[in-house]
């Protein structure tokens, strides 16, 4: 896979403007329709270079080239889409990183495994599980092996047979459901501790049968300070692009001495690599972007962290995993421009289009959206209609039209300045997202009246169901 | 009786029906996508919606039931979406259909999902998605996993899931639960698929693609063991799924199906069902009045309220045992073959003699510490081996048949079609009556055990 810088210069954004106005012969369908007149309107094309990258946004920085993978069928020629929306929803800008939280671990004794101890730090007892689960899928070889495990205390005394009654009372407090519950046939052990049980190292002990079987122990302590917290630094990561994971273990721990082991898993979810981690200012990040190369598999990737150490002299573990995605993008967004409105004999409107030109580094089927968004009296955007736009493209740029249909925002009865929003670039070669500039370059339609657009042109089965639920009364609750 | 055992039969002439644009002229139509698991469309319809399931549902309407490998394809891949696409495609042309409701269930919503989101996509045959989509009318999901379910994170992470129940892993496609559909279904990848477009829709949207959403959601298991509406749909899934929910796993903490937490199924669309009594198997298979629900909801008419929705009262569950004569070991005359039989039976000391004799399963709910209802290895009553003279293995088609079946009441705890007010097999006819029964027993003329279907005196 060769590199291509996208080039930055002067003279190259230039170019892209009066690209932006023309189309080429590739995308001529994606023009105007037959029958219809164009009103020429702002012609104002903004280059992505100069976007404002907001919330969940996503922007290469440099393009790959892709041969086509044995087999792959993208199928050819162009498909645009316009669809109605519901303006009830306001729009949002797309879902942040996530932070996920654990407090809890998982311990494993292999199958084939000896007798064994395993130790179980348990540094919050109180509201504390314990599970065990027999690996594999024989049911009855699980339920011999569960006989042969215990849990003792730091103490030394049995833990498991009291830990066991709370568990059951905890579970279905109701006891005539308890009654019928005890008729569920156990394929865990499920163990549940109490404030009055003892803090600190707890032993499982492994015999024969579940050795022999394997065995995973998943402990739970909702009550722990200790919180193992993941954040991707964003959704989606690029070859080449600075890209971690932050790792936090909750502001209300002391925490003495931390070790972490972080593991990637490949889109098929097979353990692909160790990644480092490093304490950075007061927050420890796993460097994902060190171990990512583009020859690596696009597609969404999993870091599972695990963190051992003592906290105020006792031990603890802690087990977490988040996702991302990881591209190697072919194509980007170079700019948006001519909104225009297209209309029908009447004079009504019949469209609303506006350009997008799309570079591409590879032949690959890639589609383009976009949200039409009304603002209304309480300063909400909301959808007023969608499109989407995709075709083959071979490596060179091209110009993509974004068609919406008056006929479905005259429905939202809504009029004003539309802007365009959502706007994103997605490869269905690979199934990722290339390019996502949530607010659109805020290119904006010239404003407009309801009565200057023209009715549907059909009310269809799906329109009519949104009809009949009041998707388009802003009205109603 | 005897053609009722032979569901194939039955299946096939539907199917051929269905296929025949002769015969189906209809304009309309509805279409089922099951979840996890690689069906065929015969499967998907035989043994994961039921036909049952379908009809109670359908509105009388013409219908297609998709097969496709929703488990070693995740709902994204081509492979997955693409023979939804290619089906549809053939029965809109073969009967032409010109618009569609889209029923799913569980995590057939996902291929859904994309299919909503990248119109510009074609199958692997060259069919286009946009000519699917363009005729959907509405999506009705049934308890669909859009946001994840925290069994996925348990299977693959932990990398070990014992049978909760077999029914449990059925929803991960079979014993092969560690399959690109269940990878997909981890919360953490359902996040990034919610946020990256992968899969159209995101929080608290009603209409994706331009097609109204409506959701069905369960957000309890409920599992009286003497209650109709617990048996709905098989009582092994419920206390499998039960069982799912008591150990956090179909989302902990939270309300639940007992494998999709309603943070996850309510993810967007319009709620149109939200009942605690309505199990994740249960959904598919239109309990508790869900079927006339839906039904209401494909016909375009008007859905009461959640609160405000009615259901039958819920009705004892009589036994099986005592329809059957269960305890009596005695000849008997096979119905099917008309063979002689010895009827095993069970007495109480048998219970405990280490061996597991079929009919103390059947009589007192449990032999040599196994208990039923059970689908596990153990379970003699799913053993092909001792169904020498029947071309299937007590398939749930027997269910309603008329005939009480020893071998459904092991698997499920009882032996009647879906819904409460299904007909019930097993119960105990009047005395001077008789009950129709079909049990493992030793057949003199082939010197072996068969299934047979003897008649229980009272």
């Amino acid at each position: 896979m060769t590199i291509r810088r996208i080039a930055t210069s002067a003279g190259l954004a230039l170019a892209l403007v009066t690209v932006g106005c023309a189309r080429d012969n590739s995308t001529a369908t994606a023009g105007s329709s037959p029958g219809t007149t164009q009103t020429p309107q702002e012609t104002a094309v903004v280059n992505t270079e100069n976007a404002q990258l907001v919330q969940g946004d996503v922007a290469p920085t440099r393009l790959f080239r892709r041969p086509l993978q044995p087999g792959e069928v993208q199928g050819s020629g162009l498909v645009s889409v316009a669809n109605p929306a519901s303006p009830k929803v306001p729009l949002r800008l797309p879902t942040p990183p996530e932070t996920r939280h654990f407090k809890e671990t998982v311990i494993h004794v292999p199958a084939g495994s000896a007798p064994t101890e395993v130790q179980l730090p348990i540094d919050a007892p109180n509201e504390a599980w314990v599970m065990f689960i027999p690996k594999g899928n024989d049911a009855q070889r699980g339920e011999t092996a569960l006989r042969s495990v215990t849990l003792r205390d730091p103490l030394g005394r049995r833990a498991d047979v009291e830990a066991a009654r709370e568990a059951q009372s905890k579970l279905e407090p109701d006891q005539a459901e308890r009654l019928a519950a005890g008729r569920i046939s156990r394929p865990i052990t499920m163990l549940h501790l109490n404030n009055n049980m003892a803090r600190g190292t707890y032993a499982v002990q492994v015999g024969r049968e579940a050795a022999a079987t394997g065995l995973a122990i998943e402990v739970r302590l909702p009550n722990s300070p200790i919180e193992l917290n993941l954040t991707p630094s964003a959704m989606q990561f690029f070859p080449g692009q600075d890209s971690w994971v932050t790792i936090g273990l909750g502001e209300g721990a002391r925490i003495d001495r931390v070790d972490f082991t972080a593991v990637l898993y490949d889109p098929s979810f097979r353990a692909a690599r160790r990644v480092p981690v490093v304490r950075v200012g007061n927050e420890y990040r796993a460097l994902v972007s060190s171990v990512f190369t583009e020859q690596d598999a696009v597609g969404t990737w999993n870091l599972e962290v695990r963190a051992t150490g003592v906290s105020g002299n006792q031990r603890f573990d802690r087990l977490g995993s988040t996702a991302f995605g990881f591209a190697v993008p072919t194509a980007r967004l170079v700019s948006v421009g001519h909104p225009r409105f297209e209309r029908g004999p009447e004079g009504k409107i019949t469209t609303l289009a506006v350009d997008v030109v799309v570079e591409s580094e590879a032949l690959d089927r890639y589609e383009i959206s976009g949200t039409l968004a009304a603002t209304t009296p309480d300063s909400l955007e909301r959808p007023v209609a969608e499109a989407q736009v995709t075709d083959l493209l071979a490596p060179g740029q091209h110009t993509l039209t974004l068609r919406f249909d008056a006929g479905h925002v005259s429905l939202t009865k809504l009029g004003g300045r539309f802007a365009l929003r959502g706007l994103q670039l997605f490869s269905l070669g690979t199934n990722t997202l290339y390019h996502r500039l949530a607010k659109g370059l805020d290119i904006r339609f010239p404003a407009l009246r309801v009565a200057d657009l023209a009715a549907p042109r059909e009310i269809t089965p799906a329109i009519e169901h949104m009809m009949r639920a009041g998707e388009f009364d802003l009205t109603t609750p | 009786m005897r053609l009722l055992k032979t569901g194939l039969v039955i299946g096939a002439l539907a199917g051929a029906l269905l296929s025949n644009p002769a015969v189906a002229r209809a304009a309309i139509g509805v279409v089922f996508v099951h979840g996890t698991g690689d069906q065929s469309p015969s499967s998907a319809l035989n043994s994961y919606w039921t036909q049952g399931g379908i009809d109670s549902m359908r509105n009388g309407e013409p219908y297609l039931v998709v097969g496709y490998p929703g488990a070693t394809c995740a709902g994204f891949s081509q492979c997955s979406w693409g023979p939804i696409v290619d089906q549809i495609t053939s029965w809109m042309n073969a009967n032409s259909i010109t618009s569609f409701t889209v029923i799913t269930h569980s995590n057939g919503s996902s291929p859904v999902r994309y299919l909503l989101g990248h119109t510009g996509a074609v199958s692997a045959n060259g069919n286009s998605v946009a000519n699917v989509v363009n005729r959907i009318s509405q999506v009705i999901f049934e308890a669909p996993d859009l946001a994840g379910t925290p069994l996925a994170n348990q299977v693959t992470t932990s990398g070990s899931f014992l049978n909760i129940a077999n029914a449990i892993v059925e929803f991960f496609g079979g014993g092969s639960y560690n399959n690109p559909a269940v990878v997909q279904q981890r919360t953490d990848n359902m996040s990034v698929y919610n946020s990256n477009g992968t899969f159209a829709g995101g929080y608290g949207a009603t209409v994706v693609g331009g097609k109204p959403i409506s959701v069905v959601r369960g957000n309890k298991v409920y599992a009286n063991l003497f209650s109709s509406d617990a048996h709905c749909a098989g009582y092994l899934y419920t206390i499998g799924l039960k069982a799912a929910a008591l150990l956090g796993w179909g989302s902990f903490g939270a309300s639940t199906d007992g494998f999709i937490g309603t943070e996850s199924s309510g993810y967007f669309g319009h709620i149109i069902i939200d009942d605690s009594r309505l199990n994740h198997n249960q959904s598919r298979r239109g309990c508790h009045n869900e079927g006339s629900n839906v039904t209401k909801q494909v016909q375009a008419a008007t859905v009461p309220p959640p609160t405000q929705q009615t259901f039958p009262p819920e009705t004892a569950m009589p036994s099986a045992a005592l329809a059957c004569n269960a305890y009596a070991s005695a000849y008997a005359t096979d119905y099917i073959t008309n063979h002689t039989v010895w009827h095993y039976g069970c007495n109480s000391a048998w219970l405990t003699d280490g061996y597991l004799d079929p009919d103390c399963l059947i009589a007192y709910g449990s032999d040599s510490g196994y208990a039923i209802p059970s689908t596990a290895s153990w379970n003699p009553y799913i053993n092909s081996a001792y169904f020498p003279g029947w071309t299937q293995t007590c398939p749930d088609s027997w269910q309603g048949d008329g005939i009480c079946d020893a071998c459904l009441v092991a698997k499920y705890g009882f032996d009647a079609t879906t819904g409460s007010t299904g007909s019930n097999d097993c119960v105990q006819a009047a005395p001077g009556g008789y009950n129709w029964c079909g049990d493992l027993a030793y057949d003199y003329t082939y010197g072996l055990t068969n299934y047979a279907v003897v008649q229980a005196l009272h």
